[in-house]
């Protein structure tokens, strides 16, 4: 045993027969956590894979040798299923190019111009990245559905016309407004790589006689490119899982997406669940998948093979924009508004009517709380006490199971180590309603009797700690490359085991990132909805899913009203989320990291 | 204090390819200060590393203060905690997110059984004036200056009282002036505590200066371990040789050895002459060898003086000033010599008449 789990990385270990010296345990107790996590995640996986091959769904449940190909062979011939996938990825690609559309040039405002007011414009974008997809989606389509959106009312007034001018239950609806709920996303990211650039490299540009056109046409597109080809492959990534939007304004037009028709398979109410047929559906997308992560992957090492280490008090230049103040402004206002201030507001005029109505002074006379008063507070009350679960346990299980990951992937010495990495990193390149049925079908047919979670809060915070696992431990990796390992070995060597180690170095250290994920994830587990959604019943239902439930019985305007609480509930999280991100960038800056 | 036995160490799997140590032994004793000096990439950290026990090496064993602390037969592994050692990091290691005192008081807090809060601050004080940081024990470490850090990262080193000092190029981050001033101090402190000390550098005026005994590595071998004197004045293979000290090699062959007995002299036949040479380990004639001999010691001849032995006529190729000494690069048929005089009236293209002193000269094997 001594010979794979080596010295120092695992001090104690190999300590044979030799009571005089104590031993490590926290390295094994670390070690046995990961191996736990990730076959779990490739338990989930597997078991997809071998239900697809299942017809019946006796068959699962009896665990006969029936095996069969006529899953794969009716997901890909019918041809229903080839237009969703087209769909799909129509939506995704939409997605993403509003996204950047938005997001890159308001990173590139933000970073590399004097533009004021960046304090406000970080601001926004941090809420945009908070406010769940469904309010978005729900704003919209009081706005621009067909037959009750505001605006085309407006229009068809205006000009007389007969038929509505726009659709939002179209992909190409769905995937505007997904791309802007994915801009701040695009905007985030594409930020910290201007930031990184080495900035001598288009002052080199100027020095030669080239405009600020010119410089970023030639200089500074070209040097970004790979970090935003890598952005946009992640944020095709999830606009591909994505479910909310899609389900929200797609389901009543019966436009699908995969996520939304894999969750049809398997919660469709008029017929029974056909678990064999969504598993192989599942099952079919995963290489599709790893490709994309390997893609992201490759993209990410040419972003780092670019990016200058700068010292502490680099500033770049900034460029003048002059007049063009009032244009760059002008255009992070329309995003504004339609990103987040015309759809919320669409939101709340919804709320405020017991049943919808275009604007009018008559409208405007209706206006009452009727919506807020009989909203179903008993259904509320669970789902606030779930959510309220989800938000506190998930990130702290997200974290611990992270720390361990990282240790065990970049500290121990471990044979095949880097493998705990791929397993971690999985559950971002599947989508995440996979996960959410390889779980579900795990606790049904696998755990029904030993492990009683299906139908409980606990089903969905497994689903929610795994689907998280990537990004706690890209965040841990990124933190614990930072740390120089003599500071760890200093404290070995003055007497700590690995414990006293994390105690008194690891964990102070890290406490800034640590904080920043904690709270990034619990924002993210309170608005998450897909994998709650397909995991949930009723007893353990979150915010969200009262939400969609909600709208998907139609009650435009108790949604509406519990979405406008549910928003207005992640004003203190937003503000704790703000301070504690502010603090770890003054220490990481005060670092010189 | 500290003893090596036939250590090896391999970073990868594979055990044919070279290791990064190679069947090390040696001993250090009670408060002597011992060097490993070699090239970079040649094994030292790796070899402090194993004795500390952050590393793990395949083959060896290691004994600290006579107790075994690892073993790859008897399967004795020490943890790194339990070895009591102090050490100094290249990197110093000190911990950002504490005071100077916390840093220092660390190693205590893990004593058992546990130390009273006063004895921990008697012992962090003094260990705190030993380095002379007193004074500084309430101020964040990252506030201190590279040599300041430097001193703490030795204070907590020595706190626990260690038997054992290690140390990995403590003086690789300081200015030449304050890296001078340390060697002094530390050599002095280090001497105080009558602590064994092992020491890894490669700078040779370091290791000369401060060691009692220096170990040669290169390339995961120990080449040779002796006195500063002796490493410098007699070099055992050429490595060593040309590693410390600026030396001239020539490549030759013996031609005939002094018959008489206790001589330890032969003639060296080289491409620009016969020279006689002192030898360290017997040779016989015809045996490849390498005459080396020191910048330093090849005295110039007047033009019209001569010796009898081990003269050579040569060209000034060029001359650099150094402050306290002209270097000159003279041209002795196909051969280049680098030369140190204190005069510097030649100029390039002068010639020159140069003399090789016999019991400067060594000839060693290949
Ligand atoms: N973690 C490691 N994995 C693989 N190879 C290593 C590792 N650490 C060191 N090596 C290799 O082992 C050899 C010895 O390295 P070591 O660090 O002991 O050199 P060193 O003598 O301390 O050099 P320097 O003076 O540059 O610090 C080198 O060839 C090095 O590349
Ligand atoms: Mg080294």
């Amino acid at each position: 045993m001594a010979r794979s789990l080596r010295l120092p990385a695992l001090p104690g270990f190999g300590v044979r027969g030799d009571r005089k010296h104590r031993v490590d345990m926290l390295p094994r107790v670390m070690v046995g956590l990961v191996c736990a996590a990730s076959t779990i995640i490739l338990g989930l996986v597997l078991m997809m894979i071998w239900m697809s091959f299942y017809k019946e769904l006796d068959d699962i449940l009896d665990f006969s040798f029936n095996f069969s190909l006529v899953n794969y062979v009716s997901v890909l011939t019918d041809p229903f299923n080839l237009r969703v996938l087209i769909d799909t990825l129509l939506f995704a690609i939409i997605a993403v190019l509003v996204a950047g559309f938005f997001g890159v040039p308001a990173a590139w405002l933000a970073e590399r111009t004097d533009m004021p007011g960046k304090t406000a414009l970080f601001t926004f974008m941090t809420i945009g990245l908070l406010i769940p997809g469904f309010t978005v989606a729900m704003g919209w389509v009081f706005l621009l559905s067909e037959r009750i959106g505001i605006i085309n009312h407006f229009l068809k007034n205006l000009f007389g016309l007969s038929e509505a001018p726009f659709n939002i239950a179209t992909i190409l609806g769905m995937g505007c407004v997904e791309g802007v709920a994915l801009a701040p996303l695009t905007f985030v990211m594409t930020a910290a790589l201007f930031r990184s650039m080495d900035p001598s490299l288009e002052e080199a540009s100027y020095a030669s006689g080239s405009n600020v056109l010119q410089t970023f046409r030639r200089v500074t597109l070209p040097l970004i490119w790979p970090g935003i080809m890598a952005a946009a492959i992640y944020a095709f990534i999830i606009g591909f899982a994505a479910f909310d939007i899609p389900a929200i304004i797609g389901w009543s037009n019966r436009i699908y997406t995969f996520s939304t028709i894999l969750y049809i398979f398997v919660n469709s109410d008029s017929e029974l669940p056909n678990y064999g047929y969504a598993a192989a559906m599942g099952a079919v997308m995963i290489p599709l998948a790893i490709l994309l992560s390997w893609w992201y992957t490759r993209m990410q090492r040419n972003v780092a093979r670019y990016q200058v280490i700068t010292g502490k008090g680099y500033r770049p230049r900034l460029i003048k924009l002059g007049r063009g103040v009032y244009l760059a402004w002008g255009f992070l206002v329309v995003y504004l508004c339609l990103g987040q201030v015309v759809p919320m507001a669409a939101l709340v005029w919804s709320s405020l009517l017991s049943f919808f109505q275009q604007p009018s002074l008559r409208a405007v006379k209706s206006l009452s709380l009727r919506n807020y008063e009989e909203l179903p507070w008993e259904l509320i009350a669970t789902g606030a006490k779930n959510t309220a679960i989800l938000v506190v346990l998930a990130p702290t299980i997200v974290l611990v199971l992270s720390l361990a990951f990282s240790w065990v992937v970049l500290r121990s010495r471990i044979r095949h180590r880097a493998i705990f990495d791929f397993f971690a990193f999985l559950p971002h390149a599947i989508p995440n309603i996979i996960f959410a049925i390889g779980l579900l079908l795990t606790s049904l047919f696998v755990f029904k009797d030993y492990l009683p979670v299906y139908g409980t809060i606990w089903l969905i915070l497994i689903g929610f700690v795994i689907v998280r696992l990537s990004y706690g431990t890209r965040m841990m990796n990124g933190a614990l490359i930072q740390v120089h390992r003599e500071l760890e070995e200093a404290s070995y060597i003055s007497g700590s085991r690995t414990w006293g180690v994390f105690r008194t170095v690891l964990i102070p250290l890290l406490s800034p990132a640590m904080m920043y994920a904690w709270l990034w994830i619990a924002l993210l587990s309170y608005r998450e909805l897909t994998m709650a959604t397909v995991l949930g019943g009723p007893e353990s239902s979150t915010l969200s899913m009262v939400v969609f439930g909600l709208w998907t019985v139609g009650g435009m305007g108790t949604s509406s009203a519990l979405t406008v609480i549910v928003v207005l509930c992640l004003a203190p999280l937003l503000a704790l989320y703000w301070y504690i991100s502010r603090k770890a960038n003054v220490i990481r800056e005060e670092h010189g990291a | 204090m500290i003893r090596i036995e036939n250590l090896s160490l391999w970073y990868g799997a594979d055990r044919s390819l070279p290791p990064a140590v190679n069947n090390l032994s040696l001993e250090i004793k009670k408060g002597e200060f011992y060097t490993l000096l070699g090239p970079s990439g040649c094994g030292k950290t790796t070899t402090l590393r194993s004795v500390a026990g952050l590393e793990e090496p395949q083959l060896g064993e290691i004994y600290i203060d006579d107790e075994l602390v690892f073993s790859d037969k008897k399967q004795v592994r020490v943890p790194v905690y339990d070895r009591n050692i102090g050490m100094v990091f290249q990197s110093y290691a000190v911990w950002p997110h504490m005071t100077v005192f916390n840093n220092v008081a660390y190693p205590l807090k893990n004593e058992r059984p546990r130390l009273s809060q006063n004895a921990i601050r008697d012992r962090v004080m003094n260990a705190l004036a030993l380095v002379k940081l007193d004074g500084f024990e309430n101020r964040p470490a990252p506030n201190l200056s590279g040599g300041q850090q430097q001193r703490l990262a030795l204070a907590r080193a020595l706190v626990r009282e260690p038997k054992i000092l290690l140390l990995d190029e403590p003086l690789s981050n300081l200015d030449a002036k304050l890296r001078e001033e340390m060697c002094v101090e530390l050599r002095e402190m280090i001497k105080r505590l009558d602590v064994a000390t092992l020491y890894v550098t490669h700078e040779q005026m370091e290791a000369l200066s401060m060691s009692d005994t220096i170990a040669v590595m290169n390339q995961g071998d120990l080449l040779q371990e002796s006195s500063p004197l002796e490493i410098y004045g007699a070099p055992r293979n050429s490595f060593v040789a040309n590693f410390i000290g600026k030396s001239n090699m020539i490549a030759g062959k013996v031609a005939s050895v002094d018959p008489a007995a206790g001589a330890k002299t032969c003639v060296v036949e080289t491409s620009i002459g016969n020279f006689t040479c002192r030898w360290l380990d017997a040779l016989e004639v015809g045996r490849d060898v390498t005459m080396v001999i020191r910048s330093e010691d090849v005295a110039k001849l007047k033009p019209d003086e001569s010796v009898n032995v081990n003269g050579a006529d040569g060209t000034v190729g060029s001359v650099l000033f150094l402050g306290d000494i002209f270097e000159y690069w003279v041209s002795v048929g196909d051969i280049d010599l680098r030369i140190k005089l204190e005069d510097g009236d030649l100029s390039p293209g002068d010639a020159i008449r140069l003399n090789f002193p016999e019991e400067r000269c060594l000839a060693l094997t290949r």
